[in-house]
């Protein structure tokens, strides 16, 4: 997925501002990240994108970049 | 259970969902127990392979997609029809379901509609067909499947949960509606089973929540068998008296 595509759709999800979700961006210094938002995130994947990402893998995350490999992985 | 409990010889049921899950193992069980099943569902591969599983001669494979169930053409007399068939139905069982997990900010109109169309309104259309068709057997029974998100609040399940616990509601107000016609309504609220669906919550849930799921019952996961054979017993006889019922199949999950 293009990288730009995924920050804004992250931002959206995590209802951040677009400026603030880099790649390299911590999810321990999100807010809003929590198991809730780890399950928002497979929803939405699976939805907009058809991919099917495991619970497992996304809570052993660390930071956004983390989880852009693994929907390119999944590609 | 041992074999003698059902008698369902020469009887005709009705299974949606019958391709997979509780459908499939229903539907299977039905026929050792005697019946013709007339199988319904979206994939007619996956319907044969049901299908291929069933004891007896006599069972129909009908593809068929709920969502394109309209309230002028009566379903049960258009399958007769299609099918050059002349029986009465027994009975139905309304596995057909839509499990989707939706955040509130992802809900529109759209996702409303689809989710009650299948879960909900099915349900009273295939009953006010039944009760209207001269093709199917008064006395009768329907049962439908509901499920533990009906009684208990879960997270991102708000629409699913609500169209289930207003299924609940339809199963005792078209009880009474039906009983002067003997025809008996009743529902399962089935706790997690591993079926298709289930297995897409454990893709879903990190390890440790899955395990959290697994303990909030204390009997255990279920099995497709163990709600099988809870449908047999609100189809059969020995459930003459009992209408209106949401039968709690659950391992003790909603007992907690």
């Amino acid at each position: 997925m293009d990288e730009n595509l995924f920050l804004k759709k992250v931002a959206e999800i995590l209802s951040e501002n677009e400026k603030d979700i880099k790649l390299e961006t911590n999810l321990d210094t999100i807010e809003n990240w929590d198991s809730m938002t780890i399950l928002e995130f497979i929803v939405f994947f699976e939805n907009e994108f058809n991919l099917e990402i495991k619970g497992e893998d996304l809570s052993v995350c660390v930071t956004i970049g983390d989880i852009h490999k693994l929907t390119k992985k999944k590609k | 259970m041992n074999k003698e409990t059902f008698n369902f010889s020469g009887k005709y049921f009705l299974v949606t969902g019958a391709s997979s899950g509780f459908g499939k193992t229903t539907s299977i069980l039905l026929s050792k127990y005697g019946a013709k099943v007339i199988l319904v569902g979206r994939s007619e591969e996956k319907l044969k392979e049901t299908f291929n599983n069933l004891t007896g001669e006599g069972h129909i494979v009908y593809p068929y997609d709920l969502e394109n169930l309209n309230d002028k053409d009566n379903f049960f007399d258009e399958i007769l029809k299609k099918n050059k068939k002349n029986f009465k139905f027994s009975g139905v069982v309304h596995c057909a379901g839509l499990h989707e997990f939706t955040p509130l900010k992802f809900i529109n109109l759209n996702k409303l509609n689809k989710i009650f169309k299948i879960n909900l309104f099915s349900s009273i259309l295939l009953t006010k067909f039944y009760s209207f068709s001269e093709n199917c057997s008064k006395p009768g029974s329907i049962v439908f499947l509901s499920s533990v998100a009906s009684e208990s609040g879960n997270v991102l399940l708000s629409i699913y949960g609500s169209a289930k616990a207003a299924l609940n509601s339809v199963t005792k107000s078209l009880a009474l509606e039906l009983a002067d016609k003997k025809i008996r309504i009743n529902s399962i609220i089935s706790g997690h089973v591993e079926t298709e669906t289930g297995l897409k919550v454990k893709r879903m849930l990190p390890e440790k929540n899955y395990k959290n799921l697994e303990n909030e019952h204390p009997l255990g996961f279920g099995k497709t068998e163990d709600i099988a054979n809870a449908i047999l017993y609100l189809l059969g006889d020995n459930s003459n008296w009992v209408t209106g019922t949401s039968l709690v199949v659950d391992g003790g999950f909603l007992s907690r």
